[in-house]
């Protein structure tokens, strides 16, 4: 059930506590994961402190670099807040350039949700990659939004450890570790 | 009461701690300095361009404008494919 609190920080700190575990215990033992404040709404961007800072990985193919960060939002339910993603980016870099761009990234914004308008995939995934033969029938993955479900950032980081070698800091309780985080999000924040 | 009062006090103190629009604006321009060498102003035009698109300093950006209640620009419009691709697809 979605997290409620009676203060907007009763929502997001129990959110920021999980993500930060999360990463400590799989793939980034130091990350600062920080939550700032809009003074004036309930609006809210988590991320890596300090800001545009990046989780070095030594993967398969040599040096990575994950960007991670996500807008909240605590609606009011009542008497009570209700956290909300309203986006999340998570992103592999080949080096921490805050110019450079990623060269995988998977992305959701939820201001993609009026259906009068036409809008690309809210959840979907970009890559830094031309696909197809022939001149004419490039398609740019870094501009196409390739549809995807809600990705979690377990997800993300089950990839990084199988699929690229990243060695997880928990050693070989990281399926667990993953297990658990999966299902604390789906029953305490969803 | 005692319950209601906490629950008072700390609705205050969440606005209390947050960051002004002017702080928000701040840390955009900071922002925009830094990582862009331009101003808050360019930074969004670039923004909204799309010249920053799959960038981080592109997330940085779009998080303070959420913060500010702002629409988020487009990110990456959709793709024109070619003639021929639309046609495979």
């Amino acid at each position: 059930m979605p997290l409620k609190g009676r203060t907007a920080k009763d929502c997001y700190e129990p959110f920021r506590t999980h993500v930060a575990k999360l990463l400590a215990r799989t793939i980034a033992p130091n990350a600062v994961v920080r939550v700032t404040e809009s003074g004036v709404r309930d609006r809210y961007m988590l991320g890596l402190a300090p800001p545009g800072s990046m989780l070095p990985l030594d993967s398969n193919h040599g040096p990575l670099h994950l960007h991670i960060a996500q807008t909240l939002e605590a609606e009011r339910d009542g008497k009570l807040y209700r956290l909300r993603t309203r986006a999340y980016w998570y992103r592999l870099h080949l080096a921490p350039d805050v110019k450079a761009r990623a060269l995988l990234r998977w992305e959701y914004d939820s201001d993609k949700t009026d259906v009068r308008q036409p809008h690309p995939p809210r959840n979907h995934m970009h890559a830094a990659a031309t696909i197809g033969s022939g001149q004419a029938n490039q398609l740019d993955l870094n501009r196409l939004h390739l549809p995807t479900g809600w990705v979690l950032l377990e997800s993300v980081i089950r990839f990084l450890i199988t699929d690229l070698g990243v060695a997880p800091v928990c050693g070989n309780e990281w399926p667990s570790v993953l297990a658990e985080g999966e299902r604390s999000f789906r029953q305490d924040f969803t | 009461m005692s319950t209601l009062l906490s629950w008072l006090r700390s609705l205050l103190a969440d606005h209390r701690t947050g960051l002004s629009d002017a702080e928000v604006h701040a840390q955009l321009a900071d922002l925009a300095r830094e990582h862009l060498g331009v101003g808050e102003a360019e930074a969004l035009r670039m923004l909204r361009s799309g010249e920053l698109d799959g960038t981080a300093i592109e997330v940085e950006l779009r998080s303070r404008l959420f913060l500010l209640g702002e629409p988020s620009p487009r990110s990456t419009p959709p793709s024109k494919a070619p003639p021929e691709a639309r046609a495979a697809l």
